[in-house]
């Protein structure tokens, strides 16, 4: 059992844990808001990103996990689905950087100062922003002829921790923005 | 008489007593001294500087050859002593571990001890006027055949190839075919590779031992030049015998004095670094075109550039050689670089010379046990000499060497003659498990389709002669990409230890006996005293020439139909009745070759029938077999295992980094037409427009859906990294900027 496929399992894991956990304890505690929280364009490119992380997590991790490398069809997926991936985290940085900026508020006070989204998501939004500028930078590299071998491992291990860390913050925010409040009241 | 005093008889006793202690204890002193002179080790100096091999000349017999004192009129005052040199006997003199030589790979294919190893390059006999092209080998490769299954007594099989041969094999030494006492046993020759100078000629040595004269014992002492060797074994009848006052002399040397120095000694020039030379006599391999109109006998055309032949590889430079201009070609990188090829082939006394592919160190260790198993061999393949045993970064432990020492000893340690570690810059590492390291740097630069190859072994390369043609019969094809594992074994497409490894090809065309499913191969003179004489020179054209080098040309079907006629029709003559010997089953287990082929004993004193004259007559060429149709009048095909092509793996001339596959970006392989998938191989069927052309894809069986598509996407690679980049530098300024004022902020709280 290889190192990265041990990690994978962690992080697989560690995803659906941290939703399952927020979902089955904290959401019910949360006051629902009036109205969906993405609507439109943002809703689009939001959806967006999380098929195309979903869709490069199973080319990746769901062949590591059965212990084969990324090749054939899965590869054409995984390097298919890579520049949408891109375009709707980067569309996605610039339309919410101002609105996730951390003000030092606390969750409870975050509606009442007009914040958008909460210290939590926040939180999971920057850490998928870096994460996803690392898996980026790291698999744009890799196609230069700058790394020999020895570069061209530690590249992919980074890419590789990189990615399960999007996987894990991007699944939890997902979570969070798409599921985290109960309801609103029908008037 | 007088009584002898009793002192003088004690003295008398005492001194008899002593006499024979004496006398005993020096017979047994002079005894053990013997036997200790007959156990002792080599006689070595342990210098890195030659040892200067001015030494006595042996027969065969252990005794000292000198030549005899020339009288004052310049003739000889006695009769020549006329035996030639035994390289066994001379050498071994000081070389008392000469019998641990002949365990090395150059004398051990008929050794059932020894391990196979990696199938390498067969023996092919090669007849043009019957389209013959088969692959030998003592050592049972699969594809190829055991020399006695098909009638091919050890004494034939040297003759056939013994102008390559180096000798020493129990089958050319140990056997007891008849003729082997005429021509003498076919000795290990330790000068055709270990002189360092033009002193002995390989040619001359072929003069000795071909079929018009059958001079196997004399060879070598001709062919070092020490005399002349007057008579010829092959004008001994089978029924000679040497004590006979009325029989033919044997051969005998005439030495020339002039190479005997004042000691009776003869300077040979021998080192233990080998040039390259020596070894090139049977080991040079010669790229002569692509195949002419696509195979070798009017099939489909390969794709024809303006200037003739196949292709160059999108973006790449034909090196395309033909005989003519091997002037064009570059040698073997490690040669330019100053290396020996024994500096990588090594080998101790045992001459079990590294052949450094990847699964040695585990072949021989499935031999003869890990103990017994130079540990250093495996940093002398591609990956051990680079890398070290730990192989290229992130390869997987299938893909790795097996580590003989715990990690960072030495033993595992690459770097081996100064290699350098390679960097491969901008090559994802997974290639490292799907790619041999030979598929991207050995061999020619791939094509749009293969070419041939002419080889010293197949294409008596090395014997001068006046015709020798490009496309010479046997046609083996290079390169030719399948996958196989580390020991040669062609694997799936899936397989986990499978690598694509580059490959020279022979379809095998021959006659044969179909007995089951299971085809006997017919040597040429069988098929030729079949036909008959005249049938032959109607049906097959005239023999040419035995010594040049000519080419197969098409044979009809109609042809064949009527050659497969006289075949069925054939009587051999009835065997000669031996004695009752016990049934055997198998080819003999020991060491010793025999002339005996795989049947079983029918009844006592009758010899059982061999395969090769029972069963219908078929004809196997270009990837098929053939049999006359019901009524007798055509021929229909059918699929046989022995009409399988025969791979052994490629691993030079090693091509530079600026000249290997890869070098000119990921499309030399991902993209559209590239040789490593799309480049063609032909089956060369001697049947005129039978010729098969498959891309090398089908023939290792790829799924090529996902590779295609991935190839299809590389136009768009420019677009993916200007998008990528884009995005990259976007979300590097966002991070920046936010996290400039978040710090800022924190600063202001503080």
């Amino acid at each position: 059992m290889t190192t990265i496929r041990i990690l994978t399992y962690i992080g697989i894991v560690l995803a659906v844990w941290l939703a399952l956990i927020d979902y089955a304890v904290m959401r019910p505690k949360r006051k629902a808001l009036p109205g969906a929280r993405l609507r439109g364009f943002e809703g689009l490119v939001y959806l967006g990103f999380l098929g195309c992380v979903l869709l490069m997590s199973v080319s990746s991790f769901g062949m590591i996990a059965v212990g084969e490398h990324m090749h054939r069809w899965m590869l054409i997926v995984h390097m298919s689905v890579a520049p949408p991936y891109a375009v709707c985290l980067t569309i996605l940085a610039l339309m919410w950087a101002e609105q996730s900026q951390f003000r030092g508020e606390r969750a409870a006070e975050s509606a009442a100062l007009g914040e958008r989204f909460y210290p939590g998501e926040k939180l999971a939004f920057w850490v998928t922003v870096a994460a996803g500028f690392v898996t980026i930078a790291t698999a744009m590299l890799g196609m230069m002829t700058w790394f020999g071998s020895d570069g061209q491992i530690v590249l992919l291990n980074t890419h590789r921790i990189a990615a399960l860390v999007v996987l894990v913050s991007a699944v939890f925010h997902g979570t969070r923005v798409l599921l985290g409040r109960p309801a609103a009241a029908v008037e | 008489m007088m009584r002898m005093q009793p002192r003088t008889r004690r003295r008398l006793a005492s001194g008899v007593l002593i006499a024979v202690a004496v006398l005993v204890t020096g017979w047994a002193v002079a005894q053990r001294a013997v036997g200790a002179e007959a156990a002792l080790p080599p006689e070595r100096t342990f210098s890195n500087a030659p040892f200067i091999h001015k030494i006595y000349l042996r027969d065969e017999d252990g005794n000292l050859i000198s030549p005899p004192k020339a009288g004052p009129d310049g003739k000889p005052l006695t009769e020549d002593p006329g035996k030639p040199m035994s390289q066994y006997a001379t050498c071994g003199k000081c070389h008392s571990d000469a019998d641990t030589m002949l365990t090395g790979w150059h004398s051990n294919a008929s050794d059932p001890r020894a391990p196979k190893g990696r199938p390498g390059e067969p023996w092919i006999l090669a007849d043009v006027q019957t389209r013959t092209q088969l692959p030998l080998s003592y050592r049972k490769w699969d594809g190829t055949h055991h020399p006695h299954d098909v009638g091919m007594n050890d004494f034939k099989f040297a003759l056939s190839f013994g102008r390559h041969l180096p000798g020493g094999d129990a089958a050319l030494t140990k056997s007891d075919d008849l003729r082997f006492r005429m021509s003498g046993k076919f000795e290990f020759d330790c000068l055709v590779c270990h002189t360092t100078d033009n002193g002995y000629d390989p040619v001359d040595r072929y003069y000795q031992v071909n079929e018009e004269v059958q001079n196997f014992k004399w060879a070598g002492t001709y062919a070092a030049g020490l005399g002349k060797v007057i008579g010829q074994a092959v004008k001994l009848r089978d029924n000679w015998d040497p004590a006979d006052p009325n029989a033919r002399p044997a051969p005998k040397v005439a030495y020339d004095r002039g190479r005997f120095d004042s000691e009776n000694k003869v300077l040979f020039n021998v080192e233990r670094r080998i040039p390259n030379e020596r070894c090139y006599y049977c080991h040079t391999s010669v790229g002569s075109g692509p195949l002419p109109n696509g195979d070798a006998h009017g099939g489909p055309a390969a794709p024809q550039s303006a200037a003739g032949g196949s292709k160059p590889a999108k973006g790449g430079v034909s090196f395309r050689q033909n005989l003519e201009n091997r002037y064009r070609h570059d040698r073997d990188i490690h040669l330019l670089k100053g290396m020996l090829c024994v500096d990588c082939h090594r080998n101790g006394a045992d001459h079990m010379t590294t052949r450094g592919y990847e699964g040695e160190y585990a072949d021989r260790v499935a031999a003869y046990g890990a103990d017994k198993v130079d540990k250093t061999i495996t940093t002398l393949s591609c990956v051990g000499c680079h890398y070290g045993t730990d192989g290229p970064a992130g390869t997987t432990p299938q893909a790795g060497l097996p580590a003989v020492a715990p990690h960072g000893k030495p033993e595992n340690l690459g770097g081996r003659a100064a290699a350098p570690r390679p960097e491969h810059k901008g090559l994802p590492t997974l290639h490292f498990d799907k790619i041999s390291c030979t598929a991207c740097h050995s061999g020619p630069y791939p094509e749009d389709a293969t070419t041939m190859v002419q080889t010293s072994l197949a294409h008596r390369l090395g014997l001068p002669h006046h015709r020798h043609v490009d496309d010479a019969s046997p046609i083996i094809q290079q390169p030719v990409f399948l996958r196989v594992d580390k020991a040669g074994k062609p694997v799936a497409d899936d397989a986990k230890d499978g690598k694509i490894t580059p490959h020279k090809v022979l379809y095998p065309s021959f006659w044969g006996r179909l007995n089951g499913d299971r085809i006997t191969p017919m040597t040429p003179e069988l098929v030729l005293a079949a036909v008959g004489k005249g049938a032959a020179k109607k049906l097959f054209e005239e023999a040419p020439d035995a010594k040049e080098v000519e080419e197969h040309k098409p044979l009809d079907k109609e042809k064949i139909v009527q050659a497969l006629e006289k075949i069925a029709a054939y009587q051999p003559p009835a065997p000669e009745a031996k004695p009752a010997a016990p049934a055997a089953t198998a080819p003999a287990a020991t060491q010793g070759a025999t002339t005996r082929p795989a049947t079983t004993q029918a009844a006592a004193g009758v010899p059982a029938t061999p395969a090769y004259h029972t069963g219908e007559p078929v004809y196997v060429t270009g990837g098929k077999a053939y049999r006359r149709s019901k009524d007798g009048t055509s021929l229909e095909s059918f699929d046989s295992a022995a009409a399988k092509p025969y791979a052994w793996a490629l691993a030079h001339d090693v091509r530079g980094a600026q000249q290997s596959l890869g070098a000119r970006g990921c499309t030399d392989c991902h993209a559209s037409g590239a040789p490593l998938f799309d480049s063609t191989v032909s089956s060369a069927s001697v049947i005129p427009a039978a010729s098969v052309t498959q891309p090398m894809h089908a023939v290792r069986g790829d799924s090529m859906g996902a590779l295609a598509a991935f190839a299809a996407t590389y136009p768009m690679r420019p677009i993916l990294v200007f998008t990528g980049y884009a995005c990259a530098i976007v979300l590097a300024l966002v991070l920046l900027n936010y996290g400039t004022r978040a710090v800022s902020r924190i600063g202001r709280r503080k």
